[in-house]
């Protein structure tokens, strides 16, 4: 493992780990907008520089970006750094004034908001690609991408339509450390025209790119719970069966079993309908065990246990 | 690219003989089970054998040596050794609320042979182990999907989802087979209901009746609808597999069996008995797969079967299915002379009207009334069945009970038309004609 020096700290690192991840591993702050641990590198912002000295030589580079090798000398908190970021930031402050994190970040390196002779459209997004990277790399949609150069540069849907590949996880609104994405789920609820009414909902709808989602009903409780379009989709990645998604979490009781009760006849792993109980080593027996991230709260075990070993509550 | 040439699916005793078969004829086999280890029996197995007379288009000569017995089945061409002696049975009890027995009494040759399931799986794991052959145990079968010239399985072990890729499959999975589920053979198969089962193998039983199962129902004995078996077990002269069968909710099994062992007019029986072991099993009846195959994957044994083809079957078929994989493999059509033998063995195949046959025994009590059966036991007591020489098998039961009984001086022609109605139902038709409709849902 490669040994490199942090602000006059010696850390061992794993090989293949960024400087970015090192540091944070170690208890040592370096401020970023684009990086998200789920997601690949990016380097957009370039709040995360540091100063990097190596072989009599120093440089300034994104931390995120930037591979650890043998001998790195890395100073996180320099002067020179603290200038770089204080431009980055007064930068970000011109485009985009209005996002907390932004004025958090401001207020810290003592950045005042600059008056502007001319009006700043979609002054809310930073442009740091969280939810383009989100949707590309994470739910593997690709329904969105940047558009536009300089100024405005933007995040949209292809040709700003309405785009068929958004499956509407929210996963963008989620993600988005503005909140720019406008994203509201109604209930079933009738919308009145003149004369007449039109039932609506439950439904979700992404503004920013102009979709619109059936939601799916909980067959327990009757409750809307989450778009069926990505249920769907993380269904069939996750080979689970047809009806996983019929109930809602809330709704969704994992029973249990009573190792002492249990037989071990199998009649209930026959039985279940996705394969979500299997046989564990007890003793020299063998005892049921249900996979509680497979199962989908359908109780059929419940009801084919023999001895009752299978139950609802602790 | 192909992991095994072929991989079983559950090691019961069609699978297990199946992979000792095919190792031993030098195939690259796997045989997966969901269970811990494959040498013991799990589920309920009332562990009677039917030989020496036809059953299933198979004959079984028992023949003893000593201490063990060895199964010639004539049929198929092969001959297992059963590593202990096994006990005739000569008498058939049928008992109702008023306790007095209706027995049934074959004085020459017995009615069926016993035998210890476990010991039975033992063997053939046995048998599998001296070629050497691989398991998987604690491994569940997700999916099984088709693919050029093969067949791709997914499985998960210890939580983690791998996949394995196999020219042939043999889903020997039982009775609620999830491979014929989900590659939708059971879409027009017809159920006639669910019945699960729970079995306390006993000793230390003091039964009065001459040794032989019971078949018991009525309120007064078991608290509520249902019945109770008790075969008897080889573990000795006072041991008894004690099992039930009633309805969903499956926990009315374990009422049952508490209450008969500890509440019912025979409960003195249970006073010193011991239970050795607990076993449970949830039974399905549905109509058979009559063409138990499609491409590369073979359904065997009970998973394409109407309610049971017990051990000896699913021996039988894990031979079969092992001899059609194999001739597969080189090319010819294996499958094909499997589903032959198929539908020409299995009594339901060749007359579906045997489904109905195979209910019948149970429905005595629902059908008359136990009062009427306590009338009918009464009168029988005095005129009891024993004959020289009969070969009934648990098809016919029901007609040969029917038969004695109408032949009784005194029972009254209302319950004798009752009676034969029952014997002559074709609740066969029934179950196919659900089928039917299952189909015509789907389309």
């Amino acid at each position: 493992m490669p040994t490199i020096t942090i602000n006059g700290k010696k850390i061992e690192a794993p090989e293949n780990a960024t400087i970015l991840e090192t540091a944070r591993e170690n208890g040592i702050f370096i401020p970023t907008l684009c990086h998200n641990d789920g997601l690949a590198p990016y380097g957009g912002c370039r709040l995360c520089v540091v100063e990097i000295a190596q072989g009599g030589k120093t440089t300034v580079e994104t931390s995120c970006t930037y591979p650890i090798e043998e001998g790195l000398v890395v100073k996180t908190d320099t002067e020179r750094i603290k200038r770089a970021r204080r431009v980055i930031i007064g930068l970000l402050m011109d485009r985009s004034p209005k996002p907390i994190v932004i004025q958090d970040l401001a207020s810290e390196y003592g950045i005042m908001e600059r008056p502007t002779r001319f009006s700043i459209e979609n002054e809310h997004c930073i442009r740091c690609g969280l939810c383009v990277r989100a949707c590309r790399e994470i739910v593997q949609a690709r329904a969105i991408s940047f558009a536009g150069m300089g100024f405005e540069r933007k995040v949209t849907t292809p040709f700003n339509e309405s785009s068929s590949d958004c499956i509407g996880c929210g996963t963008c609104e989620f993600i988005c450390p503005t909140r720019v994405i406008d994203m509201r789920d109604l209930p079933e609820t009738q919308e009145c025209t003149p004369g007449d009414h039109e039932v609506i909902g439950p439904v979700r709808s992404l503004d920013n790119w102009n979709t619109e989602f059936k939601v799916k009903v909980c067959k327990e409780c009757g409750n809307p719970f989450y778009p069926a379009q990505p249920l769907e989709k993380f269904r069939q990645a996750q080979n689970l069966q047809p009806e996983f998604f019929d109930t809602c979490p809330s709704c969704r009781v994992t029973p249990h079993v009573d190792e002492e009760l249990c037989v071990g006849c199998m009649g209930c792993a026959v039985n279940c309908p996705i394969g979500a109980i299997q046989m564990k080593e007890k003793d020299e027996e063998q005892r049921a065990n249900i996979y509680r991230e497979h199962c989908t709260g359908c109780h059929y075990c419940v009801d084919k246990c023999v001895v009752g070993a299978i139950k609802l509550e602790e | 690219m192909f992991d095994y040439d072929v991989i079983v699916v559950g090691c019961g005793p069609a699978g297990l003989m199946a992979v000792g078969e095919l190792k031993k004829r030098g195939v690259n086999v796997l045989g997966i089970d969901m269970k811990i280890r494959l040498d013991k029996n799990f589920r309920t197995a009332s562990g009677f054998f039917m030989d020496d007379q036809e059953f299933n288009g198979e004959y079984i000569r028992p023949e003893p040596m000593g201490d063990k017995t060895r199964l010639h089945y004539e049929k198929c061409g092969f001959t297992i050794d059963y590593p202990a002696p096994m006990e005739g049975i000569h008498h058939s009890h049928m008992v109702s609320n008023s306790v007095i027995p209706y027995t049934i009494t074959i004085k020459k040759n017995p009615i069926y042979h016993i035998f210890n399931p476990t010991t039975w799986l033992a063997n053939l794991y046995k048998m599998a182990m001296q070629y050497n052959a691989t398991f998987m145990t604690k491994t569940l079968v997700t999916k099984v999907k088709e693919i050029p010239s093969g067949v791709e399985v997914t499985i998960r072990q210890d939580g983690k989802m791998s996949k394995l890729v196999c020219r042939k499959l043999l889903a020997c999975d039982g009775l609620q087979s999830r491979i014929a589920r989900e590659l939708g053979f059971n879409r027009t198969r017809g159920s006639m209901g669910i019945g699960p089962s729970i079995e306390y193998e006993m000793v230390g039983i003091e039964c009065p009746f001459p040794r032989g199962d019971l078949y018991i129902f009525g309120e007064k004995m078991i608290g509520q609808r249902g019945q109770i078996f008790m075969v008897p077990s080889p573990r000795g002269q006072d041991a008894y597999r004690v099992e039930t069968a009633a309805m969903l909710p499956a926990i009315r099994n374990y009422e049952i069996i508490e209450f008969f062992t500890k509440k019912s007019p025979f409960a003195h029986w249970f006073k010193n008995a011991k239970v050795v072991e607990k076993s449970g099993a949830v039974v399905e009846l549905i109509t058979p797969i009559r063409v138990p195959y499609r491409g590369n994957i073979l359904i065997v044994s009970d998973a394409a079967a109407f309610a049971e083809v017990l051990y000896q079957g699913a021996t039988a078929c894990g031979y079969m299915a092992a001899k059609a994989a194999e001739k597969e493999l080189q090319g010819q059509k294996g499958f094909d002379d499997y589903t032959q033998w198929w539908i020409k063995s299995m009594e339901w195949n060749v007359n579906p009207k045997r489904m109905g046959d195979y209910t019948k025994r149970f429905l005595f009590g629902r059908l008359l009334g136990t009062d009427t059966m306590d009338m009918l036991f009464e009168l029988a007591s005095k005129h009891p069945l024993v004959a020289e020489e009969a070969k009934a098998g648990v098809y016919d039961f029901g007609a040969v009970v029917v038969n004695h009984l109408v032949s009784l001086p005194g029972v009254p022609p209302e319950i004798i038309e009752k009676l034969i109605f029952l014997r002559d139902a074709d609740m066969g038709l029934m179950a196919a004609q659900l089928a039917k409709e299952a189909q015509k849902q789907k389309k």
